[in-house]
């Protein structure tokens, strides 16, 4: 079975600027996959040159073993990062279009819609048109219409963004329902903590290129280790310090440590016991994906990408 | 590479459905296509209503001569006498028996209009006889005081005079004077609408007569033999060396209705493209704002997209314009088979040939195709409505500016000027068809339509590189200026 994506050392610039530098990949059938970086990072250039929309000036694409075009139509969902849907259709009549388009007869396209419409609680808004839906209720119509025909392959970009966190939620469901009937999806994303929920597989992009690409817990492994002490005994800085890469004392007098490659958190915990030095707390911090994006691309890479996504939300609200 | 972009039918379909019911589903698309009817019923029911919007406004003369204003009188009489002669006359259009339409006029300019009524009635039962004579714009009545002074409070409105017994303002008063003589009295006439030209109008005319009479008389000369004179003068006869259906070559309604028929085509056609391609432009505009395109294109090729929208506006247009075309073809169909004058009739077979209306098909797709395609692609570059406008202007000018070959064409379809416009596939589509009645050589039809189809596929090839990149910029008329740069003048962005 081919590959639904196949990206082979692909580039793009515009205007002479790089937008993605040398980007390969293959998503293989029944994968989740999280497509992150920052704004600017060339996620939506790559998906869209994934998609035949943009043609890379460098390297080559196949959808399901060809070049993409017409024998893919019908095969994907793609849900674009710019969204919207024709202001006087109605929610069933938008989903049913889309669904027609690839190829779902009329009939059951509106059957379809009303089915969807109703499992994904906008039952009541069937007959409501576009114009008059909260933009919450606009996206998820238009994400249900980009998934309407059930394709093998689906292609969201950014598709938590402008949503509140009870659609997110919502959204995550949807996610996990495709992935549960075997369907292939990556979607685009600078938001970690989705990723982190519902990916097995990510990849991460930083000014254009390829940063990172394999589980989410290879992706962590990556990020440093941390684990708060505190203790109402003197001498614990010096005894954790050789286990430290770091170490921030906190208001409360809690001490932040990060790991060296080497140490283990468990290492300070025995260390402790030996010294009989008493602890009143002793907590291994999770890693996070974001934590593992600076580690994986550079404090100076990570600040611009985060002052790019400050100054996108400042314009955007 | 296949000049011909493949295109899937059903998908094209969809799209051309979606934009038609996009925009029938408009309050704006049923108010044009319900304007006809509109104003129809609007005219029939003010018809009805005999509503009186302007009611005559009433004058008065005060004449210290004592010689104008009897004549003044009998001059107004005689306007309004023309005035309904001409009213009268109209109905001769509906007499088909030539002898009888000319026994009609002589009547009705010897004996007047109650004299031709009658005529009608008799000779003619077919033709409705009712007629009711033109409103006065102006009605004469006395004095109600005999100087300016007292004449005033009633043109202020301080006073009112009587008129069948209801109270009514006076809105104006002439007055004669003595002047150098007796054909230049001195004439003023006093009102508070300085606006309402029918009374000075009147004087003006009364005046230029009394001058004339006046010197006719002095010189011994009959007013009434020189009016006879220019009646019975005799009329130009128009002749067309080209015509061959008729043994004296004369030039009659048959040669003229064909020119004008084409004319109104051509006019039909350009409306068709202004508005087709100006509905495209909203379209493309719309699919910009909605930001529906990327997502379509992941299921649809551009060229699907570009031929949806050009077929689904062009039903749009022909829709908005179907009750002009049905009253129009119902109009001329009607007039073939029950037509009192058959040189009309003849002249409308021969306008509506199987050229004529092969080219105007050909020119009403081609010309739609080529404005609209530009239209496409201005509008994937636009983001805002402002931005559209800015990016269109030059292209309607140029569509402006192919008016003016219409009117030309029909009065002169050869000219040289007419002959370029042909050429230029911009005026191709309006000037070919004004020109059809003139029988232009086919070459020149044939190569007019050759040049129109190549730029028609330039500019669909064109709008669709310029509608990819146009709908995946996102961008507005900034991105074809920094296009411009980069490309054409070569700086660096």
């Amino acid at each position: 079975m081919n590959a639904p994506l196949a990206l082979n050392s692909v580039s793009k610039s515009f205007a002479g600027k790089p937008a993605v530098t040398d980007v390969s990949f293959t998503i293989e059938p029944g994968q989740i996959v999280g497509f992150l970086g920052p704004n600017g990072a060339g996620k939506t250039t790559t998906l869209r040159m994934s998609l035949g929309l943009i043609k890379p000036d460098r390297g080559s694409v196949s959808l399901f073993g060809k070049p993409p075009g017409d024998d893919a139509f019908g095969r994907i969902g793609f849900l674009p990062e710019e969204r919207g849907l024709y202001k006087k259709q109605t929610a069933r009549e938008a989903i049913a279009h889309m669904a027609r388009l690839n190829g779902v007869k009329k009939k059951p396209a509106f059957v379809l819609a009303d089915e969807m419409l109703d499992k994904y609680g906008l039952g009541k808004a069937k007959r409501k048109k576009n114009k008059d839906m909260s933009k919450g209720m606009a996206q998820k119509v238009q994400l249900l219409a980009a998934i309407a025909h059930d394709p093998e392959f689906h292609i969201l970009d950014e598709p938590f963004s402008g949503l509140d966190p009870v659609n997110q939620q919502v959204l995550e469901g949807i996610v996990r329902e495709i992935a549960s009937r075997g369907r292939t999806i990556i979607f685009s994303t600078h938001v970690m903590e989705h990723a982190e929920r519902l990916c097995d597989r990510i990849i991460l992009m930083a000014s254009g290129e390829k940063v990172f690409d394999g589980t989410t817990e290879a992706a962590l492994a990556n990020a440093p280790r941390r684990v708060i002490l505190a203790s109402e005994s003197g001498g614990l800085t010096d005894l954790v310090t050789p286990f430290a890469a770091n170490i921030e004392t906190r208001a409360n007098g809690e001490l932040s440590l990060t790991l060296k490659p080497d140490a283990q958190a468990h290492d300070i915990l025995e260390r402790c016991v030996e010294q009989s030095l008493r602890l009143s707390k002793y907590e291994p911090i999770r890693a996070t994906l974001h934590e593992a994006f600076v580690a994986l691309v550079g404090d100076d890479v990570a600040r611009q990408a985060e002052d790019a996504d400050v100054k996108t939300a400042e314009i955007f609200g | 590479m296949s000049l011909v972009p493949r295109v899937n039918l059903r998908r094209t379909f969809l799209i051309a459905r979606r934009d038609y019911l996009g925009y029938v589903k408009t309050w704006g698309f049923w108010i044009s296509f319900l304007l006809p009817f509109l104003f129809g019923g609007f005219g029939f029911f003010m018809a009805q209503a005999d509503l009186d919007f302007s009611p005559p406004q009433y004058v008065t003369v005060l004449d210290t001569t004592g010689e104008h204003e009897a004549r003044l009188m009998d001059l107004h009489a005689e306007r309004k006498d023309d005035r309904a002669q001409g009213v009268m006359s109209g109905k001769a259009f509906f007499i088909q028996d030539k002898a009888k339409r000319a026994e009609f006029n002589r009547v009705l300019r010897s004996e007047g209009t109650v004299a031709a009524q009658a005529y009608l009635k008799e000779n003619v039962p077919g033709v409705r006889t009712e007629f009711e004579m033109p409103e006065d714009k102006f009605k004469f009545v006395p004095p109600p005081a005999s100087s300016l002074e007292g004449l005033v409070p009633y043109l202020l409105g301080e006073k009112m005079i009587s008129v069948d017994g209801q109270p009514t303002e006076l809105g104006g008063a002439v007055i004669f004077k003595k002047g150098e003589s007796r054909a230049q009295p001195q004439t003023e006439y006093w009102s508070t609408n300085v606006n309402k030209v029918d009374v000075p109008d009147l004087l003006d005319v009364y005046l230029r007569r009394m001058a004339r009479v006046t010197y006719l008389e002095t010189q011994g000369l009959s007013v009434a033999e020189l009016d006879r004179r220019v009646d019975t003068a005799p009329e130009a006869v128009l002749f067309n060396p080209t015509k061959v259906d008729d043994a004296d070559q004369g030039v009659d309604s048959s040669d003229t209705v064909p020119f004008i028929v084409a004319g109104v085509l051509a006019f039909f056609l350009w409306l068709t493209v202004f508005s087709g391609a100006y509905m495209l432009l909203t379209s493309m505009l719309e699919e910009k704002l909605n930001k529906l395109l990327e997502m379509m294109l992941a299921t649809t090729r551009f060229s699907e997209i570009i031929l949806g929208k050009l077929l689904g506006v062009a039903a749009l247009t022909l829709s908005m314009m179907a009750p002009y075309i049905i009253v129009g073809i119902g109009g001329v169909v009607a007039y073939i088979f029950f037509g009192p004058d058959q040189d009309v009739v003849k002249g409308l077979v021969s306008a509506f040939s199987a050229k004529m209306i092969i080219f105007l098909i050909i020119y009403l797709i081609l010309g739609y195709v080529l404005y609209g395609a530009f239209f496409i692609a201005l509008g994937s570059l636009s983001s805002s409505m402002q931005d559209a406008q800015t990016l269109t202007t030059p292209i309607l000018f140029v569509l402006m500016a192919c008016l003016i070959v219409i009117p030309m064409g029909v009065t002169d379809p050869d000219s040289p000027m007419l002959r370029i416009a042909t050429f230029i596939p911009f005026s191709a589509p309006f000037a070919a068809i004004v020109r059809l009645p003139s029988d232009p050589p086919l070459w020149e039809l044939l190569l007019s339509t050759a040049f129109l189809t190549l730029l028609c596929i330039g500019t669909i090839a064109m709008a669709g590189r310029i509608f990819r990149f146009g709908v995946l910029s996102g961008a507005g008329a900034e991105v074809v200026v920094a296009w411009f740069k980069r490309v054409v003048l070569r700086r660096k962005a």
